[in-house]
């Protein structure tokens, strides 16, 4: 999932009022319009956060799974040590 | 994101972990080959302490036989294997370890001083004549002829070596234990190898996999706060305000169709054909609502965004 796919939406609850308010012959209210920009707003605002925390996930989860590669890793060698004896 | 040092070291170790993977065969051969002087040296302290207990306890003795005494060997194995992992600083072991190049020295100057002995008396034909006469712990029982060389293997040489390496012999018992033990340790570092390192090398694989992957996923997620940074607030009042005037436009066609019908009152809503309406007064309503175009909505957000500003 990418932001390159994201579009914000009217929310239908919005979009329905003013529908609603234009069948009656009615002019929508400034309110409702600011309201759906807000909205749209509030929508960018939280795909930018979320795609934030999702960057900085990724980069803990990545340099979490490396540490555990350089720190972790056991007693690999596929030749016996020259001190493979040595008991100190 | 990632230190790209860190990475190709990473890199480094999972390749090795795999490559370790594919040498495992090399283990189990290792394994066969620490297992196989084990046994022998375990048979050798087996032996030289049943023919010890064996001339000790003679052929009466129930209850110290030779058999279970020689089984003793394995306790001491045991115990010095044990000691020497849970205590390596304790003093007993610490005279062993110090004794055994000794006691190796020992046996080797007695068995090269032996095979001197041994080889001077064929030389000087005294082992042809009495070919039983070299027995660990017995001298020589033949005359020595007048020659100074012989006189000296026989009164200095042999009983030196027969003393040092009686004594040597004696201390294999001891040295057995020191080459016991570091077989062991061998052995039960090769089995932990084999027990560990197929799952260590899946797991740094998989944890190779991890960081890849948690890369893609960064450079893409990079991209996407790239364009969504691209949602500048005019841009966001100018998509806000073509969504508001599509959906209003959408809701003036129906009333436009049915006025461009003949008809004088929408299809839903409240106005009906049964309240007939006056067309003009319908006109008159669309074109305020009309009014609010795409320009008059962004400007009413704009204002609202200064206000906000302010």
């Amino acid at each position: 999932m990418t932001i390159s796919s994201f579009s914000p939406v009217l929310d239908p609850k919005i979009a329905e009022r003013i529908a609603d308010a234009v069948a009656h012959l009615e002019v929508p209210s400034e309110a409702l319009l600011l309201q759906a920009h807000a909205d749209i707003q509030r929508q960018i605002e939280q795909r930018r956060r979320n795609v934030q925390i999702a960057i900085e996930t990724a980069q803990s989860d990545a340099l979490a799974a490396l540490a555990h590669i350089l720190l972790d890793a056991g007693d690999l060698d596929a030749q016996p040590r020259k001190n493979y004896f040595d008991r100190s | 994101m990632i230190d790209q040092q860190d990475r190709l070291r990473a890199e480094t170790r999972v390749n090795e972990a795999i490559k370790a993977a594919q040498w495992l065969w090399f283990s189990y051969a290792v394994l066969v080959l620490l297992i196989a002087p084990l046994i022998l040296v375990g048979g050798s302290e087996y032996e030289l302490l049943y023919r010890t207990f064996e001339a000790i306890s003679g052929e009466d003795n129930e209850y110290w036989s030779p058999g279970l005494m020689a089984l003793t060997g394995a306790i001491m194995v045991t115990a010095f294997h044990l000691l020497a992992s849970k205590s390596p600083d304790n003093p007993a072991l610490l005279l062993i370890r110090r004794l055994t190049p000794w006691l190796i020295g020992l046996y080797l100057v007695g068995l090269g001083l032996l095979t001197a002995g041994v080889i001077s008396l064929d030389a000087s034909g005294v082992l042809l004549e009495n070919p039983t006469s070299i027995v660990i712990g017995d001298l020589p029982s033949a005359k020595p002829e007048a020659h100074w060389l012989t006189a000296l293997f026989e009164n200095i040489t042999n009983p030196l070596a027969l003393a040092l390496f009686s004594f040597g012999i004696g201390g294999i018992a001891i040295v057995n234990l020191f080459v016991a033990h570091g077989l062991i340790e061998g052995i039960k570092k090769t089995l932990h190898k084999i027990h560990e390192t197929k799952p260590e090398a899946k797991r740094l694989s998989d944890e190779l996999k991890t960081v890849r992957n948690n890369e893609a996923q960064h450079r893409e997620l990079q991209y996407d706060l790239n364009e969504i940074q691209l949602w500048f607030p005019e841009r966001i009042t100018h998509e806000a305000a073509l969504r508001l005037s599509n959906i209003i436009t959408e809701a003036t066609a129906k009333h436009e169709r049915f006025i461009n019908a003949g008809n004088f009152a929408p299809e839903s809503g409240p106005l009906t054909l049964r309240d007939p309406v006056d067309p003009k007064l319908i006109e008159r309503e669309l074109k305020k609502i009309k009014a609010l175009d795409l320009k008059a909505i962004t400007k009413i957000l704009k204002a609202h965004a200064i206000t906000n500003e302010d």
